[in-house]
């Protein structure tokens, strides 16, 4: 009993440790455009409701600027323009970042379409699709809900069975008692 | 009637099945709310904070009484509320701090520090916890004074408590005798009302009970000090 106490006061203690990650180490997906890798596309295909989604893009070696639209079937879009202005052209890269609010989608789908339309200066360049999973991922708020719950029965059931042995030792004292009382 | 008590408490029992039958089963996760699960625990939170504040009025009522006219039964009443003030005050509290934990989130000791909602409560809570260990003494005429002295200190803890999310600054939402209370979705509603019928019954059966082991416990220490 003193252990369950212990670790629902620290489960309520705790804080929430998740966080949303915006660096390129955490996407396992990826999609690579051009000659020599000039740009690259880090992405998650798992797409977490609640969580902001986001993409990474990331310019190499090159001394032209690309326009970049990305677009989901229901029409939410975000775009980004990306350019290189240093005049060094070895071994510089650029980055730049998009998310998309983790509250776009509320149900499950997977294979869910994303149209990513790049073009540069003068025309599209390539038009691709990527196909993400929206994952609606189990309530974070159960466990609260339950351990509300468990508070009303367990202190209404406590506070019984407290009475009931209150009553017992009582009743046997009494029927005692009463007993010597006659005897005298 | 021979078993009103055990029909008032089952009644009671069956009230709060139904209130949870309908806030978990039959109306879904509630929209509006950051968590929309844990909203549920609406339906028994806001009952058991209105029962601790009604067993606290009891208190309050039993104690001035006793000191007016030294009441025996009153007396009695206001130990016998202060338990089951003690007890829905803890549930109301705990389940509060659980729905609060997932829909405000954040450090929850500095939220029962700096919200004088979680403070006065916490507060008139920590008051009747000092009246019950008072209590646990041998009993006397002394005893019993200067615990309706500490159990009448409640008419100034209850209505603080009551009011300051009203006037004090507090987030905890205001419900019962706002503009708020004739928006209630009717579902809402429902729910609110079987729960707190059904805690009002455990609180009377309950109390019953209490009362019953209270007065047998003072008609056996009469019996002692005759046979001494």
């Amino acid at each position: 009993m003193r252990f369950i106490l212990i670790l629902v006061t620290f489960s309520l203690l705790l804080g929430s440790v998740s966080a949303e990650c915006k660096d390129k180490d955490c996407m396992p997906d990826s999609y690579e455009f051009g000659n020599y890798g000039h740009v690259n596309i880090y992405y998650n295909s798992v797409f977490e409701i609640g969580k902001n989604w986001f993409i990474i893009i990331e310019l190499n070696q090159t001394e032209e600027y690309y326009d970049f639209n990305f677009e989901f079937e229901e029409g939410s879009s975000k775009g980004a323009h990306l350019e290189d202005m240093s005049d060094n052209p070895d071994g510089r890269q650029v980055t730049d970042s998009i998310s998309f609010s983790g509250s776009i989608f509320s149900e499950e789908v997977f294979h869910k379409s994303l149209f990513v339309n790049i073009t540069d200066e003068h025309d599209s360049l390539e038009s691709i699709i990527l196909k993400i999973h929206i994952n609606k991922p189990p309530a974070e708020d159960m466990i609260y809900l339950w351990g509300g719950m468990t508070v009303f029965w367990a202190s209404i059931g406590a506070y019984v069975i407290y009475l009931s042995n209150k009553f017992r030792v009582l009743s046997d004292k009494s029927g005692l008692e009463d007993g010597r009382r006659e005897k005298n | 009637m021979k078993y009103s008590r055990e029909i008032i408490g089952l009644t009671g029992f069956l009230l709060v099945l139904g209130t949870l039958y309908f806030g978990l089963i039959q109306t879904g996760p509630a929209k509006y709310f950051t968590a929309p699960n844990a909203q549920k625990l609406f339906y028994l939170h806001v009952p058991s904070g209105l029962i601790t504040y009604l067993a606290f009025l009891m208190v309050v009522g039993g104690s001035a009484v006793y000191l007016y006219n030294k009441s025996d039964y009153a007396d009695r009443l206001a130990k016998c509320s202060t338990e089951l003030g003690i007890i829905f005050g803890f549930m109301s509290l705990a389940s509060g701090t659980f729905w609060m934990k997932a829909e405000w989130g954040g450090d929850i000791v500095s939220r029962f520090l700096t919200d004088m909602r979680l403070a006065t409560t916490l507060a008139m809570w920590l008051l009747y916890i000092a009246y019950f260990v008072y209590r646990r003494q041998p009993e006397n005429f002394v005893v019993k004074k200067n615990a309706a002295i500490l159990g009448l200190s409640g008419m100034l803890m209850v209505p603080l408590s009551y009011l300051s999310s009203r006037y004090l600054r507090s987030h905890h939402p205001v419900i019962v005798g706002t503009e708020d209370q004739g928006s209630l979705d009717s579902s809402l509603r429902i729910g609110l009302y079987m729960g707190l019928f059904g805690f009002l019954f455990i609180y009377i059966f309950l109390f019953n009970i209490r009362m019953k082991i209270e007065e047998m416990e003072r008609d056996l220490l009469k019996i002692k000090m005759e046979n001494a």
